[in-house]
């Protein structure tokens, strides 16, 4: 809550300097401000107002609709003389109030000033004010000012729209009774109702919230509605899996051809050391022998078969015609005579068997004998034919070699053989083959002697060495090739699960946008609902509350007055913001036209009160005149429960309000003050304050007392 | 305004009435702790609602951080959005 602890006024029209405090004690918390009418109440009331709130509270019907700064309402004195005063007139109030936390009870005081400085040379209406405003936080260590002090009344103290509430202006607080010109309608005080249940119960601040929060949850509703054409997730997180295994066989295969990998390469390592040990430990010189051997073996099947060619060419030497003649020339001249002489017999050739043959063929013998076949004779000659044959065979020889011998007898008479040249071809032969043979030998010898010195060196798996080093080399290009294979697919799984796994980060990326979405889709709903809740709440049960209160406070006032309690049975505020009041037959009244003013002035407090209770709003309630037009019995009823039901009470009151009323100010009144206007004397005032302009003055005069300065002439 | 410069100015009724209704969603529908939730962020509001009677700030965006902020009450659970 708040409450107001100073004021101080300068130059607010006819308040050229007023300093007063405020009651704040428990039980004692009224400050009563008597001052009779044209003395300056509402004006102190409008300056504490201008005062927390700023121009706008220069009351809105004074205000043109031209400019804010521009008002009808004179700030500035009304004597404020340009020529022997100033051009601009400095216009300050200064409030000091209090803060005081319900929970706590802690307790901050700040000190607030809102100046301006008035052109004075303005005479008539709109005069442009522009006024100032700073608020200190008052500390031990000094006044801290505090930033955007318009605000921080507004939304920390009361705010702007309060001002008729917790100000309350006697007369213009009717206006949420009755019309307060011709031309105010029942639809404009239902308006003024509305405005203050609205602003009170909080509900304004509650409808733009809700347009506020329907904005959001539009957005969010558009938002989640964008996402909702997700792929699915499931899809892709299903893909991704299948991908997955894919991969761990891949890496199964890449790790089983990289130990194959490795296995090859130690085998080739071993083999390859083994062979590197095998030929360090005479595998070499083995080779090297055996490499010998198969040389020298084939250079022995090479003489062998050389061998064989010399002697077929010695026999064919040894065969040639030439060696008869050049060994047996001699012989072979005597045979030749010895052959000629037979020819020369006609012992060769021997044409017996053909003479035989053809007699055989006649069947008649030279003789004339029968030979034919099965005779004697025939027998005979065949068998005389076959002797000859055997002789003739040799006759052919001899013949043959008559021949032979004829032909190189005349060779050699002539002198064509060469003898030298055979037997030089034969001796040469035969030096070749024994050359050759001699060849032979010594070969298969060093052959016998490679063959023991192999077989004397420890024999060496060379071959297989090798062949495992082969067979490990190829080995390894085929993994190689494998492995590069593999690698290459694990690449393209890794590349496709990468890219399927970017696409479902992505959507789950938008699946969690669209949840945030959803989310503050719902949470702006249920903000959303629970504000029209409460509205409806609001309008419902808190108007009804509102109305129940207002009832119960009317009755009470008027409780006190015997005609008013019996004329009225009790008073509604509707949900259409009507205040109804019905009569005790149940009739409903018109309070423009069948209430008094006093209870008209009645059901306005009991409207304010329980409006302020029902919204639990904790505010100084400052009231000019609310005692006017009433009768005694209800003065004291509204005064009573006026100051029962405040935390903090201001009352602007005539004489004629404090009248029969003293001994409850007395009880309640914590200070009092009288105010007193230069313009009264001599008219009302008995003496002349002497100030010689116009101005209302201050004393402390309270509702028993007066002095020289307050001190008014008695009236008829 | 920070919720520690609260107003002095408090619409007890209003808050009463709105915090009744915050309490009337049950957690049993969304998370737990979320009506605490809810209430506070409702109070946020409405301080950034009256703030921005006297002063023009960015009240639909500080609406909305408030409401994402509630959402994020809902995030932070296991909440299910419904169908």
């Amino acid at each position: 809550m708040i409450e107001l602890i100073s004021a101080q006024v300068r130059n607010f029209r006819q308040l050229r300097g007023v300093e007063l405090s405020f009651a704040r004690s428990a039980g004692r918390h009224l400050t009563v401000v008597r001052a009779e009418n044209g003395t300056g109440k509402t004006t102190l009331m409008t300056a504490l107002k201008w005062g927390l709130f700023g121009d706008d509270a220069l009351s809105d019907a004074r205000r043109t609709r031209a400019s804010s700064s521009r008002s009808s309402y004179r700030i500035h004195p009304l004597d404020w003389e340009v020529e022997s005063d100033r051009k601009m007139c400095p216009v300050m109030v200064t409030i000091e109030f209090a803060t005081i936390d319900s929970g706590t009870g802690i307790e901050n005081a700040y000190r607030l000033v809102r100046s301006t400085d008035v052109d004075a040379s303005q005479k008539s209406a709109p005069y442009i004010i522009y006024s100032d405003l700073k608020i200190y936080a008052k500390k031990p260590a000094g006044d801290a000012p505090i930033p955007n002090p318009q605000a921080f009344i507004s939304n920390r103290i009361l705010p702007t729209s309060l001002k008729d509430v917790f100000f309350t202006d006697g007369d213009r607080a009717l206006a949420f009774i009755e019309a307060t010109d011709p031309s105010d309608s029942q639809s404009a005080k239902r308006e003024r109702v509305e405005q203050a249940v609205r602003q009170l119960l909080g509900i304004e601040i509650l409808e733009k919230t809700q347009h506020h929060l329907t904005v959001t949850r539009q957005r969010a509703v558009k938002a989640a509605g964008k996402d909702a054409q997700n792929s699915s997730i499931k899809d892709l997180a299903k893909q991704e899996e299948k991908l997955n295994q894919r991969l761990r066989k891949k890496e199964k295969e890449k790790e089983k051809v990289e130990d194959d990998l490795k296995a090859t390469e130690k085998r080739k390592l071993e083999a390859a050391t083994a062979l590197h040990r095998a030929l360090k430990a005479g595998g070499a010189d083995r080779r090297k022998l055996e490499s010998d051997m198969s040389r020298q073996e084939k250079a022995l099947k090479g003489e062998g078969e050389r061998y064989r060619e010399l002697v077929d060419l010695q026999r064919q030497l040894i065969n040639s015609s030439n060696a008869l003649t050049c060994v047996a020339a001699n012989r072979m001249s005597h045979a030749g005579k010895l052959l000629e002489q037979l020819e020369s017999d006609g012992v060769i050739p021997d044409t017996l068997p053909e003479v035989i043959r053809d007699r055989l063929n006649r069947n008649t013998c030279v003789c004339g004998r029968d030979v034919s076949k099965g005779t004697e004779g025939h027998a005979k000659l065949s068998e005389l034919l076959g002797r000859v044959k055997v002789l003739n065979a040799s006759q052919g020889v001899l013949l043959h070699l008559s021949s032979t011998a004829t032909r190189l007898h005349d060779r050699h008479a002539r002198g064509d053989d060469e003898p030298d040249s055979w037997s030089k071809r034969a001796e040469d032969s035969m030096q070749d083959i024994v050359r050759c043979r001699l060849q032979e030998k010594h070969l298969e010898k060093t052959v016998k002697e490679l063959h023991t010195r192999i077989r004397d060196i420890p024999e060496q798996n060379i071959k297989v060495l090798e062949d495992t080093l082969t067979q490990a080399d190829d080995d390894l290009k085929k993994l190689n090739t494998d492995s590069g294979k593999v690698r290459e697919r694990l690449q393209a799984t890794r590349r496709g699960l990468d890219r399927i796994k970017k696409q479902r980060r992505s959507a789950q990326s938008r699946q969690d946008k669209h949840r945030r979405h959803l989310a503050e889709e719902t949470a702006a709903e249920d903000m959303l609902n629970t504000v029209q809740k409460a509205i409806r709440g609001l309008q419902d049960k808190a108007v009804e509350e509102v109305s129940t209160r207002m009832s119960e406070i009317f009755l009470k006032m008027i409780v006190a007055d015997p005609d008013t309690a019996k004329s009225i049975n009790r008073v509604e505020l509707t949900r259409h913001h009507d205040i109804i009041v019905s009569a005790a037959d149940g009739q409903r009244l018109d309070p423009d036209k069948d209430l008094s003013g006093a209870q008209r002035r009645a059901l306005t407090l009991a409207f304010i009160f329980a409006l302020a209770q029902v919204s639990g709003v904790s505010a100084p309630n400052v009231v000019d005149t609310p005692l006017g037009m009433t009768s005694h019995l209800l003065r004291r009823a509204i005064l009573e429960y006026a100051v029962e039901n405040s935390k903090q009470l201001v009352l602007f009151l005539t004489s004629s309000e404090i009248h029969g009323a003293e001994d409850i100010l007395d009880r309640y009144a914590g200070c009092t003050y009288t105010l007193t206007f230069s313009d009264h004397y001599p008219e009302q005032l008995v003496n002349d304050p002497g100030v010689g302009r116009l101005e209302t003055l201050l004393c402390e005069c309270g509702h028993r007392s007066s002095c020289r300065l307050c001190q008014r002439k008695e009236t008829g | 305004m920070t919720m520690g410069q609260q107003s002095l100015f408090k619409n007890q009724a209003m808050f009463s009435v709105l915090h009744k209704q915050a309490e009337s969603i049950g957690e049993h529908e969304r998370v737990p702790g979320y009506s605490d939730a809810l209430k506070e962020a409702l109070d946020r509001i409405v301080m950034h609602e009256k703030a921005n009677l006297s002063a023009k700030t960015q009240i639909q965006k500080q609406v909305d951080t408030a409401v994402r902020e509630l959402a994020g009450v809902l995030l932070r659970e296991d909440w299910k959005p419904s169908q």
